[in-house]
């Protein structure tokens, strides 16, 4: 298989496993592109991209765009922290001004669940999601699934335990698609309130004590708590949740077993993750980042080439 | 104008004719003559195939945008809209800007149905701008004219508020309608909660929303006394608790969304904001339960809770999108294509005819010779498609635009007036 089934990247649920291994193989070439001393290929020099942020972002923001930069191809990049509809903008007004000016493919962030869908019934660009409210975050889970490959070859049969703010998190979400097409399993864990009432119908376990989930898995992915995201109250306080549901050394030295430890950023210290396994030679958080920049380059590459049969 | 009706099979329990296949003759606001002998003059034959006739319709959740909103539904384009739907009269929700709640606001929506063959019903607010919690002057409006008490689009939150009323409304044995939704189990909710939601990363709002009220309000109804109408159901054990209501002798009646006998929560894996509506589209469990409650006689009425939307409200990210369909003009067709071998006809006509002129309290019409006629034509073998052309809503906002269907509303006649499907108007 040389070609995606998709022409959008909205979600990992529209993707079929050939999509993500096809993803993967393209990524492990462009890897060791950006670890040569020149780190640019010409893939995409005809292609111009626009990133448009509608919610604030660091890291996805600069992967994509390195990513971008490293295929050569014209990047231009709009962000705003305020809904543009707040401005009297429609979403398909701004987005629709930005193609006027000849742009081939949309990186977007939104904050609303289904926004990458809605764009894409409505214009002609290829749309690559970058979040979407609760919804998915497609290129997180592919660079994290991608992250554990690189450590234990084939997910097939391997558990993975997502940990923390499932219910706000569309990192979650597109992990347990992404995780369930490749052959894991999934278990997920935080507090009650935490957990979507419905969560097992997705086909993953679910746990309410930590200990309980670190005891079962090879790989623990432990989610930030996205308190800018929760409308509403959750949980009684930082505190008690650092206490409870907190990844701690000393917590993961009493499992009796070493596991991989991921984390999809920005990560706040102290509160899910202690620093002491955040920079613990069990973290690949780094590697993460890294390989963000290889599979967002695969992902573009691939959209542009479907784009051009 | 003189009318003749050929081979109309008449579906109307009351009439001598029920159930058999008549010609009609229509003249000077009667109906003359049936099965007249010998060659008719006519100015206009109506003739389809499968024609059938019942006293005319009556839509009991409607929402128009007039005043206020009147480019996405003006009193005329309702009227339209409901007319070419087969009602002969529709039961208005208060929700407009300025709320309908003062007598000039009844007369207003009162002085539209003298030339109209669809007689506008208004509801007035029970609470001053449907805030939920200061009771509106009812006595007043329903001496101007309004014939249900309602919030409309908002849930009564307010125990106490919903005691009093009901108590308050009983000197003129006056309805009160609720739309059952718990405010605080709904906030920022956008669709059913369950695995398409859990899916789509959507905050759900839970079948619990709704029958948690439904339980408090049968209580509050059997300390108060008083009738209670229950508005747009969805949940199958919402079904089972107003049939174990009406059994213990509670005055309880209820009505559902015709969306929801027809669509599931799955409809919104695209995201397509069309299938955005309250209460949620639920699950093939609850279609079935609603189903079974409309055969059964538990849920009286079939609405079309037309809310009309343009695109300004509907093309837009899914949580910004409003919530509502609208389709007062396809009641007939959907059923017939969704739900005709499931609901028998007779049984959906009494939804949408007998049982919510019961309800409202409104005269029960027959078809017979010498009465002024009331009923609408419609034929069961009429192939047309549902679309941009022959939408006469100013909005929308229907999943089922561009389908195609094989059952029309041929004509309704009331109010000494007629409407007319254009094959007839044409030619």
């Amino acid at each position: 298989m040389t070609n995606l089934s998709v022409k959008h990247l909205l979600g990992i649920k529209d993707l079929t496993a050939d999509d993500i291994q096809l993803i993967f193989q393209t990524a492990d070439h462009f890897k060791e592109v950006i670890n040569r001393p020149i780190k640019k290929v010409p893939s995409l020099r005809d292609i111009t991209i626009a990133n448009i942020f509608f919610e604030n972002s660091t890291r996805t923001k600069l992967s994509f765009e390195l990513a971008e930069k490293r295929l050569s191809a014209d990047v231009v990049n709009f962000s705003s922290s305020n809904s543009s509809v707040k401005k009297g903008e429609t979403l398909l007004d701004t987005v629709n001004n930005i193609l006027s000016m000849k742009v081939d493919m949309v990186v977007m962030r939104h904050s609303s669940a289904g926004a990458a869908h809605f764009l894409s019934r409505h214009i002609e660009a290829n749309i690559v999601n970058a979040g979407d409210g609760t919804h998915e975050h497609p290129t997180q889970a592919l660079l994290d699934t991608y992250s554990i490959r690189e450590q234990i070859q084939d997910l097939k049969g391997k558990k993975v335990a997502i940990i923390g703010d499932i219910l706000h998190s569309r990192v979650a979400l597109s992990n347990i698609y992404a995780l369930k097409k490749l052959g894991a399993e999934v278990l997920v864990c935080g507090p009650a309130t935490l957990l979507p009432k419905y969560i097992s119908e997705l086909g993953v376990a679910v746990s309410w004590d930590v200990k309980e989930a670190l005891e079962w898995c090879d790989v623990a992915n432990i989610l930030r708590i996205q308190l800018e995201r929760q409308q509403l109250k959750y949980f009684p306080s930082l505190r008690e949740y650092s206490l409870y549901y907190g990844v701690n050394k000393k917590l993961l030295d009493s499992i009796g077993k070493e596991i991989i430890v991921m984390h999809p950023g920005p990560i706040n210290r102290g509160v899910e993750i202690s620093s002491d396994v955040a920079d613990s030679k069990q973290s690949i958080i780094l590697n993460q980042v890294e390989n963000g920049v290889a599979i967002r380059m695969a992902v573009l590459y691939l959209l542009a080439q479907k784009r051009q049969n | 104008m003189r009318t003749y009706i050929k081979a109309v099979k008449i579906i109307n329990p009351a009439s001598t004719w029920h159930n058999q296949t008549i010609d009609m003759l229509l003249d000077e606001g009667q109906i003359i003559d049936v099965n007249p002998s010998g060659k008719v003059d006519a100015d206009l034959i109506i003739e389809a195939k499968q024609l059938y006739a019942s006293p005319s319709w009556v839509d009991m959740r409607v929402f128009s945008g007039e005043p206020g909103e009147e480019y996405r539904e003006d009193f005329e384009s309702l009227a339209k809209v409901l007319e070419a739907g087969g009602f002969g009269a529709a039961l208005l929700m208060p929700n407009t800007n300025p709320t309908i709640q003062n007598k000039a606001d009844i007369k207003t929506i009162l002085s539209h149905n003298k030339s109209h063959v669809c007689q506008f019903l208004p509801s007035a607010a029970i609470t001053i701008n449907c805030d939920g919690e200061n009771l509106n002057e009812m006595l007043d409006v329903f001496q101007a004219g309004a014939q249900a008490f309602t919030d409309g689009a908002q849930p009564l939150w307010n125990s106490d508020i919903l005691v009093k009323s009901l108590q308050y409304l009983q000197k003129f044995d006056g309805l009160l309608i609720n739309f059952p939704q718990d405010h605080k189990l709904a906030l920022f909710g956008q669709m059913n909660e369950g695995k398409t939601s859990t899916g789509l990363g959507l905050k759900g709002i839970p079948h619990l929303a709704e029958e948690i009220v439904i339980q408090r309000d049968l209580e509050l109804l059997q300390y108060a006394g008083g009738k209670l109408h229950f508005s747009c159901i969805s949940s199958a054990k919402s079904v089972q608790m107003i049939k174990d209501a009406k059994a213990k002798g509670l005055r309880v009646t209820c009505d559902v969304n015709i969306h929801h006998l027809i669509l599931d929560d799955e409809y919104l894996e695209s995201f397509d904001t069309n299938y955005k509506v309250l209460p949620p589209l639920r699950t093939q469990k609850d279609i079935k339960a609603l189903i079974d409650g409309v055969n059964e006689g538990v849920i009286d009425a079939i609405v079309s809770a037309h809310q009309p939307y343009d695109q300004d409200h509907k093309k837009m990210e899914f949580d910004l999108a409003e919530f509502g369909i609208m389709g007062a003009q396809i009641v007939l067709p959907l059923y017939h294509k969704f739900l005709s071998d499931q609901i028998d006809l007779e049984t959906f006509l009494a939804c949408i005819e007998s049982n919510p002129r019961k309800i409202l309290k409104m005269k029960q019409s027959k078809i017979e010779k010498g009465v002024a006629p009331d009923f609408t034509l419609f034929s069961l073998d009429e192939k047309w498609v549902f679309n941009a052309e022959n939408n006469l809503s100013k909005s929308d906002n229907s999943p089922f635009l561009n389908t195609d269907f094989s059952a029309k509303v041929l004509a309704v006649f009331n109010n000494r007036t007629q409407y007319l499907d254009s094959k007839f108007t044409h030619s």
